[in-house]
């Protein structure tokens, strides 16, 4: 590989000249990175592009049949459904948590003294690094049928009234408050981040010229964290539309595919069904969906203004 | 300054209207603080209290409203010391070993290979890296479940499936793109000039960055060992995918298994379970949140 020598200092001393001629340590440094990713990242997304024009099954033989993976999704006739509930999932998560409850709980936060804003902060952290087999094991007892449900429990305790299927009647209400918590969870660290960054002197100025309360987050602080509002969008959407785990756990895609997003339907006929050939094209439709996604929200908020060499401080 | 010569009476009214003014306006500053702090515990609410039922009942038999207990016991607990009360569930100590090897060979090898990958892109230029920042930008975001079915058939053909050393390396090559993208951010803190004056005093490369570089960038190293420790000892779907054996579980599957398999569903013993589980998270938790939140603020600044 070929690399020019150094952003700052000019000058190279005799060492960096004499170790320019042994091997560079662009190779040492990098190999590992290099090798780990080429095999477990770019390999696999080659393979499941190919794996998607056979129809590969549990005797893990190539059989090329060309299109016929694809052809046969559109004559699926779970499509519909599953498209749907996708949609459904992804914006309803996206829109009223990592857009609506984040950006209240950022703002929130903020408000209070710095002290009490962590406090929440990190309580709001909490479900994010639950690991997902607990957090959704949680929310089966939550909404367990059974009056040792907590909700059950807590409602018979104090009406008296009898335990109810939660999970059965709403499903998709369950998995969207289940995914939207968590993605409300990094929205809000992002978002209140953020507004930390700007400068005191803006509100004070805005106050002093008599505005209220919400004029100011209108007017001054919405249109400064855009940027990070923006980002986070557009990794949340392409994390529900991917994220399937707890969705799997706690309705399993059910009842009647009332839940069945794109990506659980992937992992059920991939790895469950084992039809490895159908499971990578339906993989390989959410990869081009997904990077869809980033590209027009990147035309739409336009992200490209913001994109700088990257610089993080320690802090 | 020049005093002002008003009519007396005139001063009075507008001190007396100055002063119900500022009543009024910090009355309304007090009422907008304490509905800023209901809607805050109103909100957060269901977690803590969540998190209060996991714990409460895990020690107790019985529970009033969720999170009273009625009866405390450590019955719940005695997966612990009674590892074969379970038929069909491997010994929850071994269970905890192979967790632990999943989530340090995570954090090992992941920490490594950013913190060098990291330098070199921070202070080097070399055709691509531009695409690479970007790339690994793009990743971040990338669907890597998707990947699954191309994993599967490359850990298959290597020989690693079922085997915890596989699930390592594909978790590995995931994690990879978001930590040397945050490492990265680190090594740009520090300034040049330290470096330079190790290179001139005659070291090679690989001591600056070991002996020198690595002291620094201590806080992002510490605080991404936590997250990439979470994420293997947390893992589930690569497990869930990859291992077939019950001798090889991890604490994610053991804690599935139960919701899957009790007929009649114990949550005494699956809060216990869940607890046992979260011991790390906790820790890590009490222990590591100045090192996390610093690290949410740092990595998205100045993108």
């Amino acid at each position: 590989m070929k690399y020019e020598e150094i952003e700052e200092g000019k000058e190279l001393s005799k060492n960096q000249k004499r170790e320019k001629l042994h091997i560079s340590p662009l190779i040492v440094f990098m190999g590992p990175a290099v090798c780990i990713l080429l095999l477990f990242f770019f390999i696999p997304a080659v393979l499941t592009g190919l794996l998607s024009f056979t129809s590969m099954d549990e005797n893990f033989k190539w059989d090329f049949i060309g299109v016929k993976n694809y052809l046969s999704i559109f004559s699926d006739p779970l499509l519909r459904k599953v498209i749907l509930n996708t949609l459904i999932y992804t914006f309803s998560t996206v829109i009223f948590f990592t857009v609506g409850l984040a950006t209240l709980l950022a703002l929130l936060t903020t408000n209070v003294s710095r002290r009490t804003g962590n406090i929440f902060r990190i309580i709001w952290l909490l479900p994010r690094l639950t690991p997902p087999a607990v957090y959704s094991m949680m929310l089966l007892w939550t909404f367990d049928t059974t009056k040792y449900g907590v909700v059950n429990s807590l409602l018979k305790d104090l009406f008296g009234s009898l335990p109810r299927d939660f999970i059965g009647l709403h499903p998709m209400v369950v998995i969207i408050f289940a995914g939207g918590f968590i993605s409300a969870s990094l929205g809000m660290l992002v978002l209140s981040a953020a507004i930390e960054t700007i400068p005191k002197d803006y509100i004070v100025a805005a106050k002093l010229d008599g505005a209220s309360g919400l004029q100011i987050v209108r007017r001054i602080i919405l249109p400064l964290i855009k940027w990070p509002l923006s980002v986070v969008v557009t990794f949340e959407t392409v994390a529900q539309l991917t994220n399937f785990q707890r969705i799997m756990l706690i309705t399993g895609g059910g009842p009647f595919y009332a839940t069945e997003v794109w990506s659980l339907y992937t992992f059920h006929q991939a790895i469950e069904n084992f039809e490895m050939g159908y499971g990578g094209a339906l993989g390989l439709i959410l990869v081009v969906t997904s990077i869809g996604v980033v590209l027009i929200y990147w035309r739409l908020f336009a992200l490209e203004k913001y994109i700088q060499p990257a610089k993080v401080e320690i802090r | 300054m020049k005093k002002m010569h008003l009519p007396k009476f005139k001063n009075d009214i507008k001190d007396r209207f100055k002063g119900e003014k500022e009543k009024f306006v910090k009355v309304k500053a007090r009422l907008s603080r304490a509905l800023i702090y209901v809607l805050l515990i109103l909100l957060t609410l269901p977690i803590i209290w969540f998190y209060l039922c996991l714990g409460v009942q895990s020690f107790s038999g019985k529970t009033l409203y969720g999170f009273i207990p009625v009866s405390l016991t450590l019955k719940n607990w005695r997966f612990l010391w009674q590892p074969q009360t379970y038929e069909g569930f491997p010994n929850i100590w071994m269970v905890t070993l192979n967790t632990l090897f999943l989530a340090i060979g995570v954090m090992a090898l992941t920490i490594t290979i950013s913190t060098m990958c990291a330098y070199i892109i921070s202070r080097y230029n070399f055709r691509g890296k531009e695409f690479i920042l970007k790339g690994s930008l793009i990743i971040r975001g990338f669907p890597s479940i998707t990947l699954l079915v191309g994993v599967f058939y490359l850990l298959w053909k290597l020989k690693l499936i079922n085997t915890l050393s596989g699930v390592i390396l594909v978790k590995v090559g995931f994690e990879l793109p978001f930590q040397i993208w945050i490492m990265k951010g680190f090594f740009d803190g520090v300034p040049w000039d330290i470096e330079m004056a190790a290179l001139m005093d005659g070291a090679t490369r690989f001591q600056t960055w070991y002996k020198v570089l690595l002291p620094l960038v201590k806080p992002g190293i510490l605080a991404l060992s936590l997250l990439a420790f979470l994420s293997g000892w947390s893992e589930f779907i690569y497990t869930f995918s990859f291992i077939f054996q019950d001798i090889k579980w991890t604490l994610s599957l053991y804690a599935v298994g139960l919701i899957g398999q009790s007929r009649f569903v114990d949550y005494g013993l699956l809060t216990a379970v869940s607890v046992f589980f979260m011991i790390p998270v906790i820790v890590i938790f009490s222990v590591g949140q100045k090192y996390l939140l610093q690290l949410t603020i740092a990595g998205t600044k100045g993108k």
